[in-house]
Formats: C-alpha cells, sequence, structure tokens
C-alpha cells in the first residue's frame, strides 16, 4: 500500500512534467488572423521575388523564350522545369485559408470587422490560381484547400471556369471596395500595417485588381473573346488601373540585405556563373531594340552592359554561329566580357529592383491590342503603345538608377548611362509609331508582342510564356525567339504525388499530363 | 525499505509466500558446481514435503528438517541429486552437470538472466567467439549476416562505414517518420540510432561498437520478447553484452591486428563502341556529319555530351574539347579511374583479470580506413572499461564505460546527375581529368573557371560540373568533416537483500556529440563571383536511463517456483543542433573562418542553424513466472508507460503480456534420441507513442519589415492522438536430437501493428500534405527456422553447420478516411505503395499500353511505346519474403574454415541505374541496330521529318532527303499498331534505348528488377598454433587467420549494380552506381 502511494504521487509529479515537456518549446501557438495575413504577402513569389523560382525559371525559359543568350551547343532542350509550381502555390494558398478559418472562430461583430482581410483574401487567391492553372491547365480549384473540411479528393476544374470564377470574384471584390471605407476600430486599422503591399490603400487595391483583370481578359482574348472584351469595357469605364508609374503595381523588398539570400539577384548571380549562363545579351531581342533605320532602343543601354569592346554584342541564338565566337567568349573580367550581359547594374548587383508587378506598360500594351481586336472599344493603339514604350523606358532607367551599390568592383561605368533626353525618345517612339502604322494587321500584334518581349525580358517569365503561346496561334513562329533547337514547353506537367494520391479525379487529366498539350486559353 | 519492498511484492503478486517450519534440525551447507564455484539460487527440497530453501549468492544454505529426511538439490543444468541428512549438520554438495540438458542462461529485456528452457517466446543468442576469425568488420553489426532467423540485413551503398538497415520479422511502418530498426540496449542502456542516407553520411551511432568487445548479441524478435521495453520494443530489441573481466591465465592480455585490402567492386557492363554524341536525326541539318561526328570549326570533335548516342569509336584523331587532337577511343575502365584501392587497419588490445573482490577488463581499438572513393578516410579510437567490484558481502557494483571518437573526412555525396542519370561519355579519359583539369596549376583555381575554359571547351556540363567539380574538386580540395564522439556508460548496483530478494539498480546514459565542418575553396577569384563556404555544424544526442528491479525468487513447494519482479525505468532524451556558416561567400580567397563570412550571418528558421528535442518516459513494469517441475513455465508481464510526447489525456498506456513454455522432453518419457524437445506460445499487445512533437499544433513565425507573420502547418494536426500498438501472437518448437549433435528452432507468428501513428498523405490540392493521425492496420504472419548440426565429429575434425530461414510477407488491412493507398515513395511515375489488402510495398509503374487482343505492345504512330497511365502494373513488393544464412565451421586440429552464406528472396528493387544506363546509351545492351554492323535498318529523314524506309544501306539518297546523308540506325519496336496490324514504323535505335526521356525519365514496368541473390559473405581460414609451441613463446594462444568479406554472388538477379545499393537505411529504391566493396584481409591474434 505504501509503495502503491509512493508510485502514485511519484506518478502525478511525474505526469506534471511530462505534461510540460508536450508542447515543442521552439513551436508557437497563438497566431493571429492578420499575422496569417502578411504570411500570404510576404511569400516569396508572389509579389517577392523568389530566388528559387527564378534559378529554375532562367534555365527553363530563358532558352525557350529567348530572353536569355546561351552558349548553344546545338542539343535540344528538354522540357524539365526545376520549379513545380504545383504544392509551391497550393501550400502558399494555405496561410489565407488558415486566415479564414482563424476569423471564423472569432464572434460575429469582429469576424466583420475582418472583411477586408477577407476580400482581398480573395484577390491573391486569383492572383495565385490564375498562375497556376496557365502552368496546368485544369487544376482542382472548387474542392481545393479543404482538407479541414474533410474533402480529401479534390476534382480538377476546367481552365475556362478557373479563369470565369477568377473574373468574377475580381469583380466583385473591386466593386465592394469601391464603397467602402475603412473603419477606425483597431481590427480596420490592422491592415494599415499588415498590409504590406498597399498599406490598406484600397485605391491601390482596386488599381491591382482592375490592372489585373486587364491582364487576365487579355489572356482569354482568343478562347472566350466575349468574356475578354466586356472585362475590359468594364475596367476601362471604372477607370481605375495601372496607367502611368504612379500607378503601375510595383514592390521593393524590404529585405534587401537579403537579396543574395532569398531573391532574384542570387539566382542571377549564380545563373550567370554556369557555363551555359543564360544571361547573354540573346541575339534575337538584340534584332528588336536595334532595327536597321530606326534610332537604338534606349533601353539596351540600361537592360544590358557593353562588352570588352564597348559594343554591344549579342550572343548568337544558334549553335553554329556560337561555334564561329566560342573562343572569344569571355567573362573573366566582369567589366569586360565578350559578348554582352544583362545589365549587372540594373538586375543582379541591383537589391532595390522592384517586384514589376503590374506596370502600367503591361497594361498600355494591353489595351493597344484590345484597340487593335475591338475598334468599337475606341481605344487609341498608337497612343496606348507609345505610352506603353515610354514608361517602359522610363522605369527601366529608373530601376537602373536606384542601384547604389559602387563598392563591387565589377560594376562598369557605362552600365549606369545618362538617361537620352525626351528629344531623343520622342525620336525612337516615332520611328517606332511609324514602323507600327505601317505594318499590316498580323503584322502589329508581333510588334506589340515584341515590345512585351524587351519589357518583360528575362523578368517575367510567367506572363511572357502565357503571350507566346496564346499567340501561337495567330502569329506562328513570329513569336518564337528562341534558337532554332529550343522546344516551347505548352504546360508542365502534374506532380506525381497527385496522380496516387487523387487517382480517380485525376483520370479526367492525365490524357493532357504532357508537356506539349496547349492549355484552353491559347485557343489551339 | 526493505519493508516497503516486500509490502509492495505483497500487494501485487498476491501474497504468494507461505513457509513451512517445523522445528527439528538445523542443517546448513554450501552447493558447488564440478569446477567448486557456488551455485547462487540451487533449490533445497526436504522430499516429500512442503519445506524448502534457496542457495543465498554465495551457495549457502540452512534449512531446519528432521534426521531422517532427504533433501532433494535441484538446479537447471544440472542433475538433480537427493541427499539423505542422517547425523550431518553441515553438507557440502556437488551437482554434476547435466549434458542432456544443455541448458542456456540468456539475456532477457531489462537484462534479466534467464534460462533459455523457461522462455514462452523466441530468443536468437549470436556469440562472437565463432565469428572472430572474420577479421574486425568496421561496422560489427554486419557480423549479423544470416546468423539469427528473422532478422534482415542490408548495408547501404555507402558500404562498411555506412549506415546498415536492420530489421526483424519485416517490421514495416505506414509513415517513413516511424522506425523500423529494433531498439538496441548495451548492458542496459538504450542506444541512439537513427536513419541514415548516402549523402556525406557518417554513419551513426552503431557504427561505433567494437566487435572486440561484444561478447553476445540477444535478439528478441516477438512482441512478447520486448514487452518490457513497451514503448521502444515494437520492432523488436537487439541486446549487446560486452565481455566482462576474469581471470585468466597468464597475462590476462589479448592482441590483434587486422588489415584488409578494400577494392571497389564494379558491376556495371558497359558498352565500349560508341562515344558520346547524338544520332543524326536528334540534331538540326549540318550540326552532324555523315558519319555522325560534331562538328566544330568544320572539323570532327569530341560532342559536348554525356549522352553515348555518338560515332563508333574507330581511333580516329578528332578535336578534343580543350582544342588538342587525340585519338577517339574507348576508355574501358574509365568508370573505375573515379574510385581507388581503400584499405581497413585494426588494433586491439585488451587486458582482464579478477579475483574474489572483482574482475575487470578494459581495452583499446583503432581504426584507420580508407575508402574507395577519392578523397574519403576515417579513423576512430574505442576506449573500454568494464570492472565489477564486490563491494560487501551483499552489494556488488559494475561500471561499463566506453568512449569512442570517430574522424570521418569527405564521406562522398550522391553526385546522382554525373554518375547515373546523364551517364559519362564511353571516351572520356576520366584520368587524365582528374590529374589535368581539376585545379590550375598556376592559380590553383578550378581548371575549367580560368582563362574562360568553362565556354571555350565545350564538353558538356556534366563532365564539367558533375564529375571535374562536385566530385573531383569536392572530395580532394574541400573538406566535409565531420567528428563524432560517443559515450556509452552503465552503473550497476546490485543488493541482495533477504533471501529470493535482491534489488538491481542501473543507472547510465548514451550520448553522442558530431562536430561538422565544411570547408569548401574558392573556385574562382571572387571578383568574378561569390565563392567559399565555411560552416560547422554541432549536436548532441543524449539519452538517460534508469531502472531499477526488485526480484523476488522462492520455491513455493517442492514442483512450484516464483521468480517475480517489480520495477521502474525512467528515460529523457535530448537533442540539439547548432550551425553557424558563411553567407554569400568568402571575403577573402580560402581563409576558413566564420569571420570571413561576406554577408552577415542570419538567425535561420530552418533545421539548419538551430534545433532541440527532449522526451521523457516513466514506466511501471511487473513480472511473475511460475515454473511447475522445471518443465512448465507460464509467465505474466505488464508494462505501464507515461511519455511527454503524447497529448496529456492519452500520454499513459498500459500494455500486456503472456507467455508459456513447455519442456515436453522433461514431462514425458521420450525415446532416447530425442534430447530435447519445447513447445512455447506467447502473447502480446505492446504500444508506443511516435515522434516528439508530433501531435503537437504549432504555427510558424516571423518577421517581415517589422510585421509578425503567422504560418499554418504544412498538415492537417491530429484531434487526441493515441499511441500506436503492435499485437502479436507466437507459438514455437524446439528440438534436440540425438544427444545435442542436431537441433532445430521454429517458430511461427502473427502480428497487426494497428492505430498507427502517421502522416498519411492526401492530394496537394487539399492544402495539406498530410493527415498526421492514428490509422492503419498492417498484418505479419510468418515463420522462423532455425536448424543446427554437427554433422561430422571425430577427435580431430569437426564441421558444424547453422541453417536460419525466415518468411513473412506484412500485408496492409486499414487505412483511414477513404484513402486507400498511402504512397511511400514516390519518384517519376512509379510509386511504392500500402494499398488495402495488398501485400505492404508494392511497386507501381503505368502500365504499355497493349492491344487486348494480342497482348502485345501497342506502338503509336511515331513508332513508340506509350503508357496507359489508367492501368498501373503491380510489379512486386519491396520487402523481401525470405532471409536467412547459411553458416559452417569446419576445424581440424588448429585450423578452422569458417563460411557464411545468406539470401534473400521475393522483392523487386526499382534501379534507376539501370534505367539510366540504357537511356543515356552506356549500357552494354545498348548495342543492337546502332549501325549497319549491329542490325539497324537503312533510312532517310524525308524534308517533312519522316523517317522513310530505305532497302539498302548502300541505297542513294533520295531527293527529299532533309540531311546529305541516309542513316543505318533503324529499328522497329516490336508491337502491334492501334489496329492491330504489325508494327512498320522506323524510329532510331538510340531513340528506342533513351525512351525514358521521352516520357521524362518516367520508371517503366521493365526496369524494376527482382532482387534476389545468394551471396558468399565471408570466407575465413584460421590456424591457432598448437599450445607446445605458442607455451614456449609465453603466449596463452596465438591465430593467424585470413579472410574475405563481400566476396561473390552465388546467384543475382539484379543486373549492374549491388544488391544491397540501397540509397540509404530508410530507403527502397537505388540511383546512385556506386560499386560495391570488396576486401581480402589477414589477422592475427594473440593471448598473452
Amino acid at each position: 500500500m505504501i509503495i502503491a502511494a509512493v508510485v502514485c504521487s511519484t506518478f502525478s509529479s511525474c505526469k506534471k512534467t511530462l505534461e510540460s515537456d508536450y508542447l515543442n518549446p521552439d513551436g508557437f501557438t497563438t497566431p493571429t488572423p492578420e499575422g496569417f495575413y502578411t504570411n500570404v504577402q510576404q511569400q516569396l513569389g508572389i509579389f517577392r521575388t523568389s530566388y528559387g523560382e527564378y534559378f529554375h525559371n532562367f534555365e527553363a525559359f530563358n532558352r525557350t523564350l529567348g530572353t536569355g543568350g546561351t552558349v548553344n551547343d546545338g542539343a535540344a532542350n528538354t522540357y524539365g522545369w526545376g520549379n513545380s509550381p504545383y504544392g509551391d502555390i497550393y501550400s502558399k494558398l494555405r496561410s489565407i485559408r488558415a486566415m479564414n478559418d482563424a476569423v471564423a472562430k472569432l464572434p460575429a461583430d469582429q469576424q466583420k470587422e475582418y472583411e477586408v482581410f477577407s476580400w482581398t483574401g480573395v484577390v491573391i487567391k486569383g492572383y495565385l490560381f490564375y498562375q497556376l492553372a496557365d502552368a496546368y491547365n485544369d487544376v482542382p480549384y472548387t474542392d481545393a484547400m479543404k482538407a479541414q473540411d474533410n474533402n480529401f479528393f479534390p476534382k480538377f476544374d476546367k481552365q475556362q471556369f478557373i479563369y470565369t470564377s477568377i473574373l468574377a470574384d475580381l469583380k466583385d471584390v473591386s466593386g465592394k471596395l469601391k464603397d467602402y471605407t475603412l473603419g477606425t476600430s483597431a481590427i480596420q486599422q490592422l491592415i494599415k500595417k499588415n498590409d504590406i503591399w498597399f498599406a490598406g490603400d484600397l485605391i491601390k487595391w482596386r488599381t491591382f485588381i482592375n490592372s489585373l483583370r486587364l491582364r487576365l481578359a487579355m489572356r482569354i482574348s482568343l478562347a472566350d473573346a466575349q468574356l475578354a472584351k466586356t472585362t475590359i469595357q468594364e475596367v476601362l469605364q471604372d477607370g481605375v488601373y495601372a496607367k502611368d508609374r504612379a500607378s503601375s503595381i510595383t514592390l521593393v523588398d524590404l529585405q534587401q540585405d537579403r537579396a543574395f539570400e532569398f531573391l532574384i539577384n542570387r539566382a542571377l548571380e549564380e545563373l550567370r556563373t554556369r557555363g551555359s549562363g543564360y544571361l547573354w545579351l540573346p541575339q534575337n531581342m538584340m534584332k528588336v531594340l536595334k532595327k536597321s533605320g530606326q534610332p537604338d532602343d534606349p533601353r539596351i543601354k540600361v537592360l544590358f552592359q557593353p562588352d570588352k569592346n564597348g559594343n554591344y554584342t549579342p550572343m548568337p541564338a544558334e549553335a553554329n554561329d556560337v561555334s564561329v565566337i566560342r573562343d572569344q567568349i569571355d567573362q573573366t573580367n566582369l567589366a569586360k566580357t565578350f559578348p554582352s550581359l544583362y545589365n549587372r547594374t540594373t538586375f543582379e548587383r541591383n537589391t532595390a529592383l522592384p517586384t514589376m508587378v503590374i506596370t502600367s506598360t503591361e497594361v498600355h500594351l494591353i489595351l493597344a491590342e484590345a484597340g487593335l481586336r475591338w475598334p468599337d472599344l475606341g481605344i487609341s493603339v498608337t497612343d496606348q503603345l507609345k505610352a506603353g514604350v515610354q514608361e517602359s523606358i522610363d522605369i527601366y532607367y529608373e530601376i537602373n538608377n536606384k542601384n547604389k551599390d559602387l563598392v563591387y568592383t565589377g560594376v562598369m561605368p557605362e552600365a549606369a548611362p545618362v538617361k537620352p533626353d525626351q528629344a531623343t525618345i520622342d525620336l525612337f517612339l516615332a520611328a517606332k509609331i511609324a514602323e507600327f502604322n505601317v505594318a499590316n494587321s498580323t503584322e502589329k500584334l508581333g510588334l506589340i508582342y515584341d515590345q512585351r518581349y524587351v519589357h518583360f525580358n528575362m523578368l517575367k517569365p510567367y506572363e511572357l510564356w502565357a503571350d507566346t503561346r496564346r499567340l501561337t496561334k495567330e502569329l506562328g513562329s513570329r513569336v518564337k525567339k528562341s534558337a532554332s533547337n529550343f522546344l516551347l514547353m505548352e504546360r508542365t506537367v502534374y506532380p506525381s504525388s497527385e496522380e496516387s494520391n487523387n487517382r480517380e479525379n485525376f483520370q479526367a487529366v492525365q490524357a493532357q499530363n504532357n508537356y506539349t498539350s496547349p492549355v484552353w486559353f491559347t485557343g489551339r | 525499505m526493505k519493508q516497503i519492498y516486500l509490502r509492495c511484492l505483497t500487494v501485487l503478486l498476491f501474497s504468494l509466500i507461505t513457509v513451512a517450519a517445523y522445528a527439528q534440525k538445523k542443517v546448513s551447507g554450501t552447493v558447488r558446481d564440478p569446477e567448486g564455484q557456488p551455485i547462487p539460487g540451487a533449490s533445497i527440497f526436504e522430499k516429500g514435503k512442503n519445506n524448502g530453501t534457496m542457495t543465498d549468492p554465495e551457495g549457502r544454505f540452512t534449512i531446519t528438517v528432521p534426521e531422517t529426511a532427504t533433501l532433494t538439490i535441484k538446479y537447471l543444468g544440472y542433475l538433480t541429486k537427493e541427499v539423505g541428512v542422517g547425523g550431518s549438520a553441515v553438507l557440502n554438495i556437488q551437482l554434476v552437470a547435466d549434458e542432456k540438458a544443455l541448458n542456456e542462461v540468456v539475456v532477457t529485456a531489462l537484462g534479466v538472466k534467464k534460462e533459455k528452457r523457461a522462455l514462452g517466446y523466441s530468443s536468437t543468442t549470436v556469440k562472437t567467439s565463432t565469428l572472430e576469425n572474420d577479421g574486425s568488420p568496421l561496422n560489427s553489426l554486419t557480423a549479423l549476416y544470416g546468423q539469427a532467423p528473422g532478422v534482415r540485413i542490408s548495408s547501404t551503398a555507402l558500404g562498411p562505414a555506412g549506415g546498415l538497415n536492420i530489421n526483424i520479422r519485416n517490421a514495416v511502418a505506414l509513415f517513413e517518420g516511424s522506425s523500423t530498426k529494433p531498439l538496441f540496449v548495451i548492458d542496459g542502456i538504450p542506444m541512439l540510432d537513427g536513419p541514415t542516407d548516402i549523402n556525406r553520411s557518417t554513419g551513426n551511432g552503431l557504427n561505433d561498437l567494437n566487435m572486440n568487445d561484444i561478447e553476445s548479441f540477444e535478439v528478441l524478435k516477438g512482441a512478447k520478447a520486448s514487452v518490457l521495453y513497451g514503448s521502444e520494443g515494437a520492432n523488436g530489441v537487439i541486446l549487446i553484452t560486452t565481455k566482462g573481466g576474469g581471470k585468466k591465465d597468464g597475462l590476462g592480455i589479448d592482441f590483434s591486428y587486422s588489415r584488409s585490402f578494400d577494392d571497389p567492386w564494379i558491376m556495371q557492363e558497359f558498352q565500349n563502341e560508341f562515344g558520346s554524341g547524338f544520332p543524326a536525326p536528334w540534331s538540326n541539318p549540318g550540326t552532324v556529319d555523315a558519319e555522325g561526328f560534331y562538328l566544330r570549326n568544320g572539323q570532327q570533335a569530341y560532342y559536348p555530351t554525356n549522352y553515348n548516342f555518338g560515332p563508333k569509336m574507330d581511333g580516329r584523331e578528332i578535336l578534343w574539347y580543350d582544342g588538342v587532337k587525340r585519338p577517339y577511343v574507348a576508355q574501358k575502365d574509365n568508370i573505375k579511374a573515379f574510385y581507388q584501392n581503400g584499405f581497413t587497419n585494426n588494433v586491439n588490445v585488451a587486458i582482464q583479470g579478477g579475483g574474489d573482490l572483482g574482475n575487470f577488463r578494459t581495452s583499446y581499438s583503432r581504426n584507420d580506413y580508407k575508402g574507395i572513393f577519392q578523397g574519403y578516410n576515417l579513423n576512430d579510437n574505442k576506449f573500454m572499461f568494464s570492472g565489477d567490484i564486490k563491494v560487501t558481502d551483499r552489494v556488488k557494483f559494475k561500471l561499463v564505460s566506453t568512449y569512442v571518437n570517430t574522424f570521418s573526412h569527405n564521406s562522398p555525396n550522391q553526385n546522382q546527375d554525373a554518375f547515373v542519370t546523364y551517364g559519362i561519355p564511353r571516351q572520356l579519359d576520366v584520368e587524365r581529368l582528374s590529374k589535368e583539369q581539376i585545379v590550375d596549376p598556376e592559380t590553383g583555381y578550378f581548371w575549367w573557371y580560368v582563362n574562360n575554359r568553362q565556354a571555350q571547351n565545350p564538353t558538356g556540363g556534366i563532365v564539367r560540373d558533375g564529375l571535374a567539380k562536385n566530385y573531383f574538386w569536392n572530395q580532394t580540395m574541400n573538406s566535409y568533416d565531420n567528428t563524432r564522439e560517443h559515450f556509452i556508460n552503465s552503473a550497476t548496483v546490485s543488493v541482495n537483500l533477504a533471501k529470493g530478494l535482491s534489488l538491481e539498480t542501473l543507472g547510465g546514459f548514451d550520448l553522442i556529440t558530431n562536430h561538422g565542418e565544411t570547408k569548401e575553396r574558392v573556385t574562382r577569384p571572387l571578383i568574378e563571383s561569390a565563392g567559399g563556404y565555411y560552416g560547422i555544424n554541432n549536436n548532441k544526442e543524449m539519452r538517460i536511463n534508469a531502472q531499477s528491479l526488485l526480484h523476488y525468487d522462492k520455491q513455493l513447494t517442492e514442483n512450484l517456483e516464483l521468480n517475480a519482479f517489480v520495477g521502474g525505468v525512467i528515460q529523457r532524451r535530448t537533442y540539439e543542433s547548432v550551425g553557424r556558416f558563411t553567407r554569400g561567400g568568402f571575403i577573402t580567397r580560402d581563409w576558413f573562418s566564420l569571420n570571413n563570412s561576406k554577408n552577415d550571418e542570419f538567425y535561420n528558421s530552418g533545421d539548419r542553424a538551430y534545433s532541440r528535442k527532449l522526451s521523457r518516459l516513466v514506466g511501471l513494469l511487473g513480472s511473475v513466472q511460475l515454473a511447475y517441475k522445471n518443465w512448465l513455465y507460464v509467465e505474466l508481464q505488464g508494462r505501464r508507460d507515461a511519455s511527454s510526447i503524447l497529448p496529456p489525456e492519452n500520454n499513459v498506456y498500459f500494455y500486456p503480456g503472456l507467455s508459456t513454455s513447455f519442456i515436453y522432453s522433461d514431462a514425458f518419457k521420450l525415446p532416447e534420441w530425442v534430447s530435447y524437445g519445447k513447445l512455447r506460445a506467447s502473447w502480446a499487445d505492446v504500444g508506443r507513442p511516435g515522434p516528439e512533437y508530433f501531435s503537437n499544433v504549432i504555427y510558424g513565425i516571423g518577421n517581415y519589415g517589422g510585421i509578425i507573420t503567422n504560418s499554418p502547418p504544412g498538415d492537417l494536426p491530429p484531434i487526441n492522438l493515441q499511441p500506436e500498438r503492435k499485437r502479436e501472437f507466437e507459438i514455437g518448437l524446439e528440438n534436440r536430437f540425438l544427444n545435442n549433435r542436431i537441433g532445430f528452432e521454429f517458430n511461427v507468428y502473427h502480428a497487426s501493428t494497428y492505430n498507427q501513428i502517421m502522416g498519411l498523405s492526401v492530394a496537394q490540392a487539399t492544402g495539406v500534405g498530410s493527415l498526421r493521425i492514428n490509422a492503419g492496420e498492417i498484418t505479419n504472419t510468418g515463420f522462423e527456422l532455425n536448424l543446427y548440426g554437427t554433422p561430422i565429429k571425430t577427435r580431430d575434425f569437426s564441421w558444424n553447420v547453422v541453417f536460419n530461414a525466415s518468411q513473412s510477407k506484412p500485408m496492409v488491412k486499414k487505412l483511414d478516411r477513404g484513402v486507400e493507398e498511402q504512397v511511400l515513395w514516390g519518384a517519376q511515375g512509379a510509386t511504392v505503395v500500402a494499398h488495402i489488402n495488398e501485400p505492404y510495398g508494392q511497386i507501381k509503374v503505368s502500365s504499355y499500353t497493349k492491344d487486348p487482343v494480342s497482348g502485345k505492345r501497342v506502338v503509336g504512330a511515331d513508332g513508340y511505346y506509350s503508357n496507359d497511365a489508367t492501368k498501373q502494373d503491380v510489379l512486386g513488393t519491396v520487402i523481401p519474403t525470405a532471409v536467412g544464412g547459411l553458416n559452417n565451421t569446419l576445424s581440424y586440429k588448429g585450423i578452422s574454415l569458417d563460411f557464411n552464406i545468406d539470401y534473400s528472396f521475393g522483392s523487386k528493387m526499382v534501379s534507376q541505374t539501370n534505367m539510366y544506363m540504357v537511356g543515356n546509351g552506356s549500357a552494354k545492351n545498348t548495342l543492337e541496330g546502332r549501325d549497319e554492323a549491329h542490325g539497324g535498318l537503312p533510312f532517310y529523314v524525308r524534308n517533312d521529318g519522316k523517317f522513310v524506309g530505305l532497302p539498302s544501306h548502300t541505297s542513294a539518297l533520295p531527293a527529299d532527303s532533309q540531311y546529305p546523308f541516309i542513316m543505318h540506325n533503324g529499328v522497329i519496336l516490336d508491337g502491334v499498331k492501334a489496329d492491330g496490324s504489325p508494327n512498320d514504323v522506323i524510329i532510331t535505335a538510340e531513340d528506342k534505348y533513351s525512351y525514358y526521356w521521352r516520357s521524362f525519365m518516367d520508371i517503366q514496368p521493365d526496369i524494376v528488377y527482382k532482387n534476389d541473390y545468394i551471396k558468399l559473405r565471408n570466407i575465413t581460414v584460421g590456424y591457432t598454433l598448437p599450445n607446445k609451441l605458442t607455451s614456449k613463446m609465453k603466449i596463452q594462444k596465438l591465430t593467424f587467420s585470413v579472410y574475405a568479406n563481400n566476396l561473390a554472388y552465388l546467384y543475382k538477379t539484379m543486373p549492374n549494380v549491388d544488391a544491397e545499393s540501397l540509397n540509404g537505411t530508410n530507403a527502397f529504391y537505388e540511383n546512385n552506381a556506386w560499386p560495391a566493396v570488396r576486401s581480402f584481409g589477414a589477422s592475427v591474434r594473440a593471448s598473452f
């Protein structure tokens, strides 16, 4: 009996120790809805650039979109893309779900206070989902993110359905925010701090949402022309979208000191040092930037840096041409390479390089194309084109000028040029418009595409990839800027875990599970 | 205190004590064995009465009986003796050993020694004395290959310096976080042990055991055998007992030295006819000439790719990647040039002694190992002390202490891209590469990064980065060092409280610290790019264990004996890891210091920087065994654990075990030729709490721009997690015949592991990767056979043979939440799964599309086979169904010959090495169809890209040919077209072999191989010099031996790679293409 008593008392004191050791001391247990919200926004690869993603994107897209010159040895590329947006995007969405679940546990009055968080959460969700659908075509959307509801077998939704739903959501939220004013309660004021994108500025949000609507509308211009046109009309009527530098959606990272750890800068540095590089000035882009009979594009000097001879020499696209200059290829001294590299002052060494989420240039080019496709919209195509190119010149000079890294020994003064005066730029713009005006309607689309090619360059591969796939239907090889031995990927493949864990639903999409089936929005 | 324990026993063991006493005559005495040593615990009974006693630890007894009484003296392993009291007041009794009984005392759970006959469950003892001539293996546990039925051992591709996968009764789990390894207990202390892979692995704590210090391994297989280990015994237990001291003749010094030479054993078979490159139709016209040569500056040149689909190597001079002209010939041994011959050197010295007060033994061992990989070496120092002392007549103290330090330098990493996936050009002169093109002689930088050689020498990224840099440079210029210090200590105090009552208390710990240091040199001037890396990583893992057992042994009646104990166990396990490293490269070249970090160091929320774990466990346990006439034993055991790992509401759990042993050869009169017969049965239900913090619901926390961020877990947290359970029933039969010359042990068992704590994988689109739940049930029915005998035994010659066999197939019975299949591993279209109502570990791969009528493969319009994603082929399981071994010892006078064979049957392995060897054209079996001489068909490529067959290899070039020559490498795949007609579409032979690339490296049904083997594990020839000779040399014993380990496959189904080339201790596949290690050695052992 005594030992039983001793054992019992020992056991109960032990039990307390055991209970206190149950939780991981490094585990945090009291999250907040706004903490999840900020987490969604700060995840790399949404607004912040992601080292890992770009590292793989350069390898996959710089060759096949012709946005980066490589030491082409004649071998065809495989379609492999080291990045898998699938798991990545669903995991990014996880914090939105967690935020909504956390809000749902609050009393009803507090839930109402969090509604701006929820509405803008819907926008972020749409922003992620269209990218997912672009890469895969059909993906789980309606049933997605429902593990908490015991739905473990999500069905795959068609890309068309996803686009339609996102556009409806964006329209809905844009409308809600239009008539909304932030209250003064502590919760409502939280968004000013926790919204690291726009600091709770609802006009900025609406600018982003409506600009995104324009982007998505143009994406479906061939697959669902009616919805595309209606959406553009609605946004034009609303009038709030990225139309100049001030309203462009860009984000300067708050952790520039860690740029060479997390951000695009690290990817640029690492990819450059590879033998095949991917970041030489590509010959086909040079062809757009420097046309005979026209002034040189002012962006040449901020997008690229001169070679050891002081020239802007591109890396040839085709293997045979590379072979001819192979012995001269030189990057021993980064201030004197041969051929030219992407401008390291603008990009690689520039930790202040903003993420160009949606720029006014992109919107102007969308509107220019919309004006061509639907003249009844009453858009001045040449005005839009001209503004697009002008603002692209502006922003790249601005970015180049932001780099304060003057201590790095590899930097060359010529890579930080003085912006040409407006008269010089105007001459160039006039030549571009003259070229455009004499082109036939297909070539006009091609010329708009060329401006996207230059403006997006290697910085925005997803948008350029989407536009290239879309315009292939009408423009064919006009939009092929890569060497002849590089193949264009139409989509990427689902992770094999999806097949094994969701077999029945997967049956619906397995026929398209390859790199060669065009996605719905391409209209092919 | 004694009173407390006595009361406690009274409560817990039902007042079983009744002692009759009749005050008549007091008789005392001593019971001794034939050598005169006292026998403790012998029972003395008055014949025909319920009056008895037992001898104390000194063999003494006192009993009061009538003068007319006869005393019956019994002790296991000895013949029962009857002695009349008569007028004697003192009786000194000597027992005679019972040759027929051959009783063994074995160590059971918690170190409790028992006679093997009393065990109601299976337990196998492996004595190292039978293995001591096999050299001193770098990993002592390799000695267990084939030695115990039901124990499966497989090494990883890293060979002897890497981890070993040890598994008892095909223990499996549905969750990779669950260990399937048994618990290792050394001298009462549970050892630290974790999974290892093959990426710069430095092994784990088990690698530190010194074979020369081990007395025996005790393998406890079933749930009942390990029930007293409760939480950790579910996968079985291997008890390791180290050698203790004792008085020996002579100086008491043992010395041994062994050295073995370790050779890379390459099993890959390569083709040596075609070099790197692509067939012409893979390249744009103009890239390749009519002979298939890549043209560089107008000259036939080295094709800068690794695929061996280039032109035939005919010795002509071509332009090499470095601009020099060299003959284009095969380098047949270029794979071997990646490796070197290694060695293992072992010196061991031990001294021991003893006397009335106590005994001791101390030893030192040193290993020097040079691995087969460039730059890889390892050395260790092992110290051990074991001593016991008699503190008083009633109190004994024992201390076992070991200290091991192991230094590992440049254990290789896997380097799959270079060694496996993309292949190595057959014409690549690896020796030249390693000698001339790694370090630039002028600057000391990486050769390829100096003078723009990387851009100007078109060699392909794999040769440059994969081989030259990631292998040769890393292995020879950089340092990946680890120093492990390992302490295992245990102290035991045994107190003889009263007659039959003793208390044994043990305390100790296992402590491992690792200090990792990485030094990567700058490969090019820092002005060009960031470079250099220095990092340190320290971790410390400790497991403290204390247990106390109160034993009570009582002869209840003449025929009924009680052995009982109760006790408690306390355990605490901690782990802590801290890492620091430079970021963004070095400030100045090759100064290996954290102060040389270009960027400031930041706290990293990842595991690399800091992690810690703590868990505690408190257990109470009890065991009661009743023995009737020493031929019927019944044992009931139970343990109640409380663990910090489980949620507070479920953290206390109980598990019981019951067993019985019936020695029917003693109960019944059997023919003389039956020496021993035993039937036993056991049942137990054990539980365990899963990994630390597994059921915690925790969130990530961060800070971006001064704002707090929270992130949810990536899986769905559990609600109310319970301990997982394993229930096992086992029956066994043990028989010996013909005066113990032959015998067998046979077990049949059925186990069910249920309520498994696991992460159940679900589709990523659900928003989580897995659900953390109790789910699933796996059953496993199997048998084990241990057959042994001495077929020949003469005065000078004997032959002992042991055959071990076991068979089982774990079946998946349940999962949860509608999920019918849990993916255990997956890669490139293949999965290893646990599917409901199917055997565990099935390999599934998409089927080839087949014609429903003929069953032949369907060939598409493009001429290729395709996979039917709607159908999956189940190609077998990763778990072998039958493993075992055959061990032989032949002795003639002083000469002995040992050879051990082990086997494994029934499993399959995904071998990506085989797949890629075909896919990149390196394999010997990729020659057919490549040219006219190898049966290739003539064709040409039309302007529209279509391949059109030609009547002859000398046909004229058609006008609409895209290329200025015709092709000779056409093949037509065996199969039918979609309409069922025979296939007639021409493709290139190279496309046929490289079809994996068409499906983006998807694993195909034909590269899942049967992995059966019979291996000659080792041969040892030893010679012990005759005593008359050694005594003149003042040597007690002197043995010379030569041995060979990992010698040969007598049967093997796996082509090109070793059957034991797994990628880690928890892996089901291989993709490393590493050679195995075969060693030949010699040793000398001397006792002074």
